[in-house]
């Protein structure tokens, strides 16, 4: 749930508007919405421009990413260069191999790529992150995923590779480059944040987060419910508040110093000056004070009486005779004692004066920002407030699905998730599991190293698969683990109802996944890995969700308990599951490739049930087609075009001998692929 | 030619494939089960067209569910009704339900009226 800062211009002013707020309150919180430039020019003085669009009519569908391939060369396990495919579209792909066959070094590779590192490699001691490098394979080192962009014609690649010799493992970014487009990188295409919110990666370490470091997991939550965005905007207004409050402190604390010396004064001026600062709190009579400050001093001042005394002239000394020099010494004196107190007053009151006239800027500054704080303030509450709300109604449905999921991975467990909650704040801040045994309430101790795990995947899965996620992928390593069997069958199905939807990538050691799988008869595509001598890894197709119709085909023909016209009543039906997967894979690669974004591959498919329009897809990339199908059939396969008939209409009332045409359809099914 | 079962007969073989020991934990018996289950509906409905005063049995099975419940028998209409839907389509907003196209579609409009 990213938001840009036209989303969020376009969100807050809804809400704003809905709560009727005042006009300085919707200026100060667009503005620290708007972002850095927006909220510096408001500072400033600037009216941040109103949105005209809500935000419904700006938001676009986040563009989806299928996988398509995945390949590693002198990187971890994996020694010469090595790859796995995947069709590009929702389904289920489980890739199982011993411990040490290279599995987890195809998911760290695209944990490097996509986010520069993995949580392995961070956890581990620096002697064991120097192991990043195969030691069969020293040569050139490389990491590289292929994935079909919805939109783009070509696909995308994404590369990682270091030259022989090379050690410094952050050495070499992810360069990312769609076919016939330059080169660019995970924070162009918008990625780099999105990894981040969405993390389309569950690793082992991953599934320690639910009983690890509490804010670790709740940090990891609230990402993925967008309110980054409303954070940094109320960040801005607090940085501003902050700033209001540094000047208005620094103005209050220069007045009190001033009106302690202003108190020791006796100039009459001084008496003036305090009248109009009136205490150490704003507001100011400001225009009083530098008027008093700057201005001509008061006509009955002392200051002003012993300068008209100076200013005297004297009697003539012919009348006065004999008091002159009474007189003139009495005048000089009385001049020496006007010129000594004129001096001792001003020489008391101008750096007085000089420090209020430097002091009343920073005076209306501070009175003006008392103003401003009142709004920035109101605007930190009105974010508070907001991020509160989100928080809660974003975290809500998350929450709902991870009960649901761990409910179903918890099959025949007497543990319940009976909440999940977003708890406190600061350092104190953590997820609240609220769980009970047997209804009573317990705490993550009772949990077993299984249910930690299905905690974590109920966790993982919510987030990982929300609507705004760019990615349409998941990648899951070793989610089986300390699971009983009960679990693994949930967990299988789980991972199937998953796939309707997405692609799901599995990555497991343990065989009762791919078992769970087939037993259960849950369409998947199973390969295996294997290690060799020189850390040689080789991939091989065990399963696809044609061939597992196919299976099941067989397994029904080669049942001798089940009469024969009932195996033809049943097997057509099996075959042409098989070619409806068939054709829904091909439809995924040509409609991706024809630049259909992945919701119209879907309604397309959604709307296409009916055998002939699936393969018209298939084959054509369109749903009208149906008259060609047939002859096109035939010149991929001899009898395809017969074997298509036969399933399409057997399923209705069966084939006889319809073991014959699983050979055919199998056949057919090969060559299309 | 495949021998033709009553539908009767089509669900007691899907009922024997879910009753076999390893059904519940293997896909196999209750995926062939249920496209057993689903010839002998199409079956029974088709039964009842050939015998009903409007023919509908050589229009497509599509046609023959939608004009049962005009037609027929509403309850047993809307439980053949009640399949499990994709997800996705689910999660759709409603629409207005496709118009069923061409001569059977017009024979059960007309049918329904």
């Amino acid at each position: 749930m990213t938001t840009g800062a036209n989303d969020l211009v376009n969100e807050v002013f809804e809400r704003l508007l809905d709560a009727d707020a005042p006009d300085d309150l919707i200026d100060a919180v667009l503005a620290a919405a708007g972002g850095i430039d927006a909220f510096v020019a408001w500072t400033g003085g600037a009216t941040p421009t109103r949105p005209t669009t809500t935000s419904d009519d700006i938001k676009a569908a986040p563009t989806g990413v299928f996988l398509t391939g995945l390949r590693a060369e002198g990187f971890r396990g994996i020694g010469p260069r090595s790859h796995l495919t995947f069709a590009p579209g929702p389904g289920l792909h489980v890739i199982v191999g011993r411990n040490g066959c290279g599995k987890s070094s195809f998911a760290e590779a695209l944990e490097v790529l996509l986010t520069g590192s993995t949580r392995r490699f961070e956890a581990r001691t620096e002697a064991w992150r120097e192991g990043w490098r195969n030691l069969h394979h020293t040569s050139t080192c490389e990491v590289q995923a292929t994935a079909h962009i919805e939109g783009q014609f070509a696909q995308t690649t994404l590369t990682r590779n270091w030259p022989a010799g090379a050690t410094d493992f952050s050495d070499s970014p992810t360069k990312v480059q769609t076919k016939g487009q330059p080169v660019t990188d995970l924070h162009a295409i918008g990625w780099a944040t999105a990894v981040r919110a969405y993390k389309p990666m569950l690793c082992a370490i991953d599934f320690d987060d639910v009983a690890g470091k509490p804010s670790a997991l709740h940090d990891l939550l609230v990402e993925v419910l967008g309110l980054e965005p409303y954070n940094e905007a109320k960040k801005r207004l607090e940085q501003h508040d902050k700033e209001l409050r540094a000047s208005i402190d620094l103005a209050r604390k220069d007045a009190a110093s001033l009106i302690d010396r202003l108190r020791k004064t006796t100039d009459t001026r001084a008496t003036a000056c305090l009248t109009a600062i009136n205490g150490d709190k704003p507001p100011w009579d400001l225009d009083t004070l530098r008027d008093i400050v700057l201005g001509d001093p008061e006509p009955d001042s002392d200051v002003t009486t012993l300068h008209e005394l100076r200013r005297l002239s004297w009697p003539n000394p012919d009348e006065v005779a004999t008091q002159v020099a009474h007189l003139r010494q009495a005048a000089d004196a009385l001049g020496a004692a006007e010129s000594t107190a004129a001096k001792e007053l001003d020489a008391a009151w101008r750096p007085l004066a000089a420090d209020l006239a430097a002091w009343i800027p920073h005076a209306a500054a501070a009175t003006d920002a008392v103003a401003k704080q009142k709004i920035a303030k109101d605007a930190v509450s009105w974010f508070k407030a907001e991020i509160d709300r989100l928080r809660t109604a974003r975290f809500q449905p998350l929450a709902a699905e991870a009960q649901i999921i761990f409910e179903r991975l918890s099959y025949r467990s007497n543990v319940s998730l009976l909440d999940v909650k977003l708890e406190g704040e600061n350092t104190r801040r953590r997820v609240g599991f609220s769980l009970s045994v047997d209804d009573t309430d317990a705490g993550l101790g009772v949990l077993s190293q299984g249910e930690v795990n299905a905690l974590a995947l109920a966790m993982f899965v919510p987030r990982a698969t929300r609507a705004e996620s760019p990615f349409r992928f998941l990648v899951i390593d070793d989610p089986v683990q300390s699971m009983d069997p009960a679990k693994v069958d949930g967990l299988a199905q789980l991972l199937s109802e998953l796939a309707k939807t997405r692609q799901v990538i599995v990555l497991t050691h343990d065989d009762r996944l791919p078992q769970a799988i087939r037993r259960l008869g849950l369409p998947a595509s199973v390969v295996e890995l294997t290690r060799g001598e020189q850390s040689v890894v080789e991939a091989r197709r065990l399963v696809s969700p044609a061939a597992s119709a196919l299976q099941s085909a067989k397994a029904i023909a080669a049942d001798k308990t089940i009469a024969t016209d009932l195996q033809d009543r049943i097997i057509p039906g099996f075959c042409r599951m098989a070619l409806e997967a068939a054709f829904t894979d091909l439809a995924w690669h040509k409609l991706l490739s024809a630049g259909k974004t992945h919701a119209e591959i879907e309604e397309l498919l959604d709307d296409t049930t009916k055998l002939y329009p699936r393969a018209s897809l298939g084959l054509f990339a369109n749903d009208t087609d149906t008259d060609r199908v047939l002859s096109r059939l035939n010149t991929i396969s001899s009898r395809g075009a017969s074997a298509f008939k036969a399933c399409n209409e057997g399923t209705h009332v069966g084939v006889p001998n319809a073991a014959l045409l699983i050979g055919d359809i199998e056949q057919l099914i090969g060559k299309l692929a | 030619m495949t021998t033709n079962f009553t539908p009767a007969q089509l669900v007691d073989a899907a009922s024997d494939l879910l009753a076999r020991p390893g059904a519940p934990v293997t896909a196999v018996y209750p995926r062939a089960a249920a496209l057993l289950a689903r010839q002998a509906l199409e079956a029974r409905v088709q039964r009842e067209w050939r015998a009903a005063e409007v023919s509908l049995a050589e229009t497509n099975m599509a046609n023959q569910f939608h004009a049962l419940r005009q037609l027929r028998n509403a309850a047993i209409a809307g439980t053949a009704h009640e399949t499990p839907r994709h997800p996705r389509v689910a999660a759709r907003q409603p629409q207005e339900p496709r118009r069923a196209v061409g001569r059977g579609a017009r024979a059960a409009r007309h049918a329904t009226r």
